[in-house]
């Protein structure tokens, strides 16, 4: 008995070890893994947009894969694992500007092209460039319109994400800066960060907004769960004093400016990153290069940066914001390929 | 008692894990193309190490018959603490290693002290401590990470041998080596188990019980820190959210590995074998589900379902084979 | 007798390794207070634990009122009308005074709630029977312990028994909680009950019960028989008189050997007070008391486990401090075999070899730190050959072994770390009677070999049987001290009065 179940064993082993070595990737079609750092609502449109784009450009795949939890070592995995199932390009938010560089090296190395998605990646990297909101912009438009709807003055409070984020640090500053072009007339009296999650962001805004109400003119959000939240929490006081600029597409903050709770919404694009960025992964896959001395902004992080476009949404806009958020997509992508890629 | 060594290796936790490794190991490679490939192999290989290097430092207090759920934040701690060394002070890697490797063991120390001198569980004292350390390390680094370390680091944690090994599965190998001669093959090691095992007995045989509980808890603190410069090995970053809040994400596998592998949590018993194959077998089967494609949320309820599959079918096999070993005396 | 209420007859019971009771009877009549007395390990709780359906006896009848009786578990013994408050307690600590002394009688059905008005007054006019100033609503936790005991009782009370068994029901109560006690057994006899006292104070049993039953090694020293014409003497000899098995070792004296462990004036952190104590080499010092006087606790503050809070202690002749337990034995050479074997002896999911080779690893290992197998192997296994311990291998698992192998192993670990002075607590508790000879054989070889040896025990022939000479401990003092002249009767008679010398005063 032991002996046929050693032989048993033996022939496992040497199946086992059959399908050791190096599993062939189908060269031909283009495998798009569209990779967020962990569950979050932002990235719920890179579904619609790599369905689209597998549909438009005749992809392989274009699959949205979510890590468990924002974990980085989860994601690697993730990653690692999508690599060795046949993926061979990939949109990846990073869950580290620097902790992702060392996975993405290794994609890129077994020959999957890599674009950082919607954050970037500390440089050197070896992804391709990066494609995302830029967030200071953004930030500093929106508090522009927040400003304007004031009247020009007045105090204004700034909810904003994770600190981990680096771009929370760029959204500080930029509402900073556009405060200050006012000589005075506006003053940012209070950042609350780090509260990019139901909970902590519940508790903070409510308790501020309960004590505080009072000392502030405007409201500017910058990450997608302080917006819902102080949408909900100022439709609740039920106040339309205090001015809200909110960021994002959430029901909640667009049924708010409908109602005249919030004034207007910073729409990022999303869709439009997973759309171009999986026709863009196509392209250099078949035989394109980053153009060199493309027109690149230039970030904290990197110096190859494209815009993924924003757009302020008010009362008048919110119906159509998908609309909005198409036609952002159809600008870029009309001279996407004559702008940043050379191709043979 | 009468049984050959063959029927009692066979009867072994270690041999019942071999077998669900190569039998799981083959169904993936049936299932899916990606699972035996090289690149997956030397991923897997690389994950798997880590594991074990957690579990190790669990296991090495698990002996004592207590507990270290401080091991994340030690890991953490230790990590931050080479990344200084190496990025602030620009101090070498062969003294930031070490460096960083004593300062886990420091950590691990007053765990030790704390448990020793005022007789409460470990479980009471790690629990404070994990938030304790975890809580002065944010305050210390403003939760900043290290981000400019040497390369010589993360080339180690590229470096693949024969296209799918991972040296790092060579430090954890080594690292389990070692372990086991402590236990087998050194009075101190001997010492720790007789003392985890029954501690007033183990004192009024003249081991000083308290003594070799601080020095099982320092060796934790040095394993969380071998385990955390992995990480970085890995990753080329030293962040203060490898480990999630608290350090948190290391508890399940630092518990898995060394009750898999035959661990008695009621202490003096344990197996260095056991705990390897039970990390390794773990990291397995969430590499293959992974690769299977069961849907990422869903990756936890299958693989606590095959864990429980797995541990059943280990039940069976062991009755299995002692009826047969029954029936041939 | 007319009214037997409760008998056993012919009882007997074996565990693995131990015959506990052999053809033991007992009868128990209404109207009267038996005294079961019996020392340590006589058999007096393998016997209350049959009568009250704890254990089965293996061969023997019992009969209630006359008829012959089965009781399957302590739930029968209790419908039976037979209530027992046991030595070790009973009581639920969280639970209230009330829900404890209700606890067998609680509520109806598993679903209907608890009438906890009726429970708690019901329990009030129990504890008020015990002229206990108590609300039944107070957590057992917080009561000291001879309320607890006093609580334990109100709970047989209220079970209404006929019969009522009390082991050691005296041992933590102050004389007049005692008297309270006493004033109601004499109520309740009045009343018709039969009432089972057992205590290990004479002066209790002898005012307050009728009749008597002594059990001697698992076996009746006398029948049930009135208590009148007894004297105390006869008590005592009764118990302890069992001559025919002492060896006929020759009687020795260490007088003019060199002091080997030395107590001048001790007192301890535990409560020891004023203790001296020598133990010269090849002697056999036998240290006498009651469980609870203190002498395991005067072990473990000369190995350095607690604190010694003045006095001095020599070892060698040389003043000695000593700061562990380590240290006494690597560097002073006292080992000890603890009387809790399971706990504190030995490790018993460990093997053999281990158990075995700990006190000697750190002298066996190489210079670079190692230590293998083959090297303890080569230590212990002469030892364990030379002990006659049965076991398959040195890598049998030592909770395994029979009780009197296990206390082999726990004395070769001290013969492999060749220590100068070894003391022995209780060496012969729980082991069979062999292992006991055996054990009493080794410890007189060891002695002779110039080993200075402590033997704590409350085993009167054993001590009577071994040791050169006796000293004698109550209440963490040392009462006085024998040369042992291994005449039974005068030896014993000579310990108990030494023991009961100040409570009389």
């Amino acid at each position: 008995m032991i002996r046929s179940r050693n032989a048993l064993m033996i022939a496992a082993a040497a199946l086992a070890l059959a399908a050791w070595g190096p599993a062939s990737h189908a060269a031909d079609a283009t495998k798009v893994a569209l990779v967020p750092g962990g569950p979050h609502p932002y990235f719920a449109a890179w579904e619609k947009a790599g369905q689209d784009a597998m549909k438009d450009f005749k992809l392989g795949a274009a699959d949205y894969r979510v890590p468990q939890k924002w974990e980085l070592g989860l994601q690697n995995s993730l990653l690692e694992s999508l690599l060795s199932q046949g993926y061979n390009a990939f949109l990846v938010f990073p869950g580290d500007p620097v902790g992702s560089n060392s996975t993405v090296q290794e994609l890129t190395e077994n020959g999957a092209p890599v674009i950082a998605t919607a954050g970037c990646l500390k440089e050197p990297s070896s992804a391709l460039f990066c494609l995302g909101t830029d967030t200071g912009n953004s930030a500093y438009l929106g508090t522009k319109e927040l400003i304007k709807a004031m009247g020009g003055k007045g105090r204004v409070a700034h909810f904003t994400g994770f600190l981990v984020d680096p771009n929370t640090q760029l959204r500080i500053d930029a509402v900073e800066k556009a405060a200050k072009e006012t000589n005075g007339a506006v003053s940012v009296v209070q950042v609350i960060a780090d509260i990019d999650a139901p909970g902590p962001a519940e508790e903070k805004i409510n308790a501020y907004l309960a004590a505080h109400a009072g000392d502030v003119d405007g409201i500017v959000t910058t990450a997608w769960v302080p917006a819902v939240v102080a949408a909900n929490s100022l439709r609740k006081i039920g106040d339309k004093r205090i001015k809200m600029v909110g960021i994002d597409h959430d029901e909640v903050v667009l049924k708010a400016i409908k109602d005249g709770f919030v004034n207007g919404t910073m729409l990022q694009n999303p869709y439009g990153q997973g759309y171009i960025g999986s026709y863009a992964l196509n392209r250099i896959r078949s035989g394109c290069k980053v153009k060199k001395d493309a027109p690149f902004k230039t970030i904290a992080l990197t110096n190859r940066f494209i815009d993924s476009g924003t757009v302020y949404a008010d009362k008048d806009a919110v119906d159509n914001y998908v609309g909005s958020m198409q036609s952002i997509t159809k600008q870029i992508f009309g001279d996407f390929e004559k702008t940043y890629l050379t191709c043979s | 008692m009468g049984a050959s060594p063959l029927t009692s290796w066979l009867l072994t936790n270690e041999f019942g894990l071999l077998t669900l490794i190569l039998a799981f190991g083959a169904a993936f490679a049936l299932g899916t193309p990606g699972f035996g490939s090289a690149f997956n192999l030397f991923t897997l290989g690389r994950i798997m190490s880590i594991d074990i290097m957690i579990g190790f430092s669990m296991m090495v207090v698990i002996v004592t018959g207590g507990l270290n759920l401080s091991v994340g934040a030690i890991g953490v701690c230790s990590a931050m603490a080479f990344g200084w060394l190496a990025e602030r002070a620009g101090l070498p890697l062969a003294l930031a290693i070490p460096g960083a490797l004593a300062f886990g063991g420091m950590l691990g120390a007053i765990n030790g002290q704390l448990i020793v001198r005022s007789g409460l569980h470990s479980f009471i004292i790690t629990l404070a401590t994990m938030s304790v350390f975890f809580g002065v390390m944010l305050f210390v680094t403003r939760a900043e990470a290290f981000r400019a370390l040497p390369a010589a680091i993360s080339v180690f944690g590229k470096t693949r041998y024969l296209g799918y090994l991972s040296p790092l599965l060579l430090v954890s190998a080594g690292v389990g080596l070692g372990l086991a001669a402590l236990y087998r093959l050194t009075p101190l090691g001997r010492e720790m188990l007789a003392a985890g095992a029954r501690a007033p007995a183990a004192e009024l045989s003249g081991v000083r019980v308290g003594r070799t509980f601080v020095l099982c808890h320092m060796l934790s603190g040095v394993l969380a820190g071998v385990a955390a410069l992995m990480v970085i090995a890995r990753t080329g970053a030293a962040l203060p959210s490898m480990a999630g809040d608290l350090g948190q994400d290391w508890l399940l596998p630092a518990f898995l590995g060394p009750v898999l592998g035959g661990a008695a949590l009621s202490g003096g018993r344990v197996s260095v074998l056991g705990a390897f194959l039970g990390a390794a077998l773990v990291s397995e089967l969430s590499n293959g589900l992974l690769q299977f494609r069961v849907g990422e949320f869903w990756v936890q309820t299958y693989l606590g379902l095959l864990l429980l599959i797995a541990v059943l079918m280990d039940l069976g096999r062991r009755k299995f084979l002692a009826r047969i070993g029954s029936l041939a005396r | 007798m007319a009214n037997t209420s409760l008998e056993a007859r012919g009882v007997h019971k074996s565990f693995p390794g131990v015959l506990a009771l052999q053809d033991v009877s007992i009868s128990l009549r209404g109207g009267a207070i038996h005294a079961l007395l019996g020392e340590n390990g006589a058999g007096k709780s393998t016997l209350i634990k049959i009568v009250t359906g704890v254990y089965r006896p293996d061969a023997g009848e019992m009969l209630l009122d006359g008829a012959p009786v089965r009781f399957a578990g302590p739930r029968d013994a209790i419908a039976a009308g037979i209530g027992v408050v046991h030595q070790e307690r009973n009581l639920i600590p969280r639970f209230s005074v009330g829900e404890n002394i209700g606890l067998e009688h609680l509520g109806g059905g598993f679903l209907r709630a608890i009438d906890y008005d009726a429970l708690h007054a019901e329990a009030k006019k129990w504890l008020e029977v015990l002229e206990l100033d108590l609300d039944p609503r107070t957590p057992v936790s917080q009561l000291n312990v001879a309320k607890m005991q006093l609580v334990e009782i109100a709970k047989a009370l209220s079970l209404r028994s006929r019969i009522l068994l009390l082991d050691e029901p005296t041992a933590s109560l102050t004389p007049q909680e005692t008297q309270v006690l006493f004033r109601l057994l004499r109520k309740l006899r009045d009343e018709g009950a039969s009432l089972l006292f057992v205590s290990h104070k004479l002066e209790e049993v002898q005012e307050i019960c009728d009749e008597v039953t002594v059990l001697r090694d698992g076996r009746n020293a006398c029948p049930s028989r009135p208590m009148t014409g007894l004297a105390r003497q006869d008590l005592v000899r009764l118990m302890i008189g069992r001559n025919e098995q002492v060896p006929a070792w020759s009687t020795r004296s260490a007088q003019g050997k060199p002091a080997m462990l030395e107590l001048k004036g001790v007192s301890t952190s535990l409560g020891h007070s004023n203790i001296d104590l020598k133990l010269r080499e090849s002697e056999i010092v036998g240290l006498y008391g009651l469980v609870g006087a203190g002498r395991s606790e005067l072990a473990k503050c000369i190995l350095g486990l607690h604190a010694i809070t003045s006095g001095q202690i020599l070892i060698a002749g040389e003043p000695s401090r000593i700061g562990s337990v380590a240290e006494a034995i690597h560097q002073h050479g006292i080992g000890y075999i603890s009387e809790d074997r399971k706990r504190e002896g030995l490790i018993l999911d460990h093997s053999v070899l281990e158990n075995a080779g700990v006190t000697v690893w750190r002298k066996l290992m190489s210079t670079l730190g190692f230590l293998r197998d083959e090297t303890v192997r080569a230590r212990v296994a002469p030892i364990i050959a030379g002990l006659e311990v049965r076991t398959p291998s040195l890598a049998q698992t030592v909770g395994n072994l029979s009780g009197g192998n296990q206390q082999k192993i726990s004395v070769a670990k001290w013969l492999a770390a060749g220590v100068r002075i070894l003391i022995v607590d209780e060496p012969s508790v729980g082991i069979d009677i062999k292992t006991k000879a055996y054990i009493h054989e080794l410890l007189r070889r060891l002695a002779d070999e110039g080993t200075a040896i402590l033997l704590i025990t409350s085993d009167m022939p054993e001590i009577i049987t071994v040791a050169d000479r006796i000293v004698v401990m109550d209440d963490y003092r040392i009462k006085g001290e024998l040369a042992n002249t291994r005449d039974y009767t005068s030896m014993g008679e000579g310990i108990m009065a030494l023991i009961h010398a100040r409570d009389a005063a």
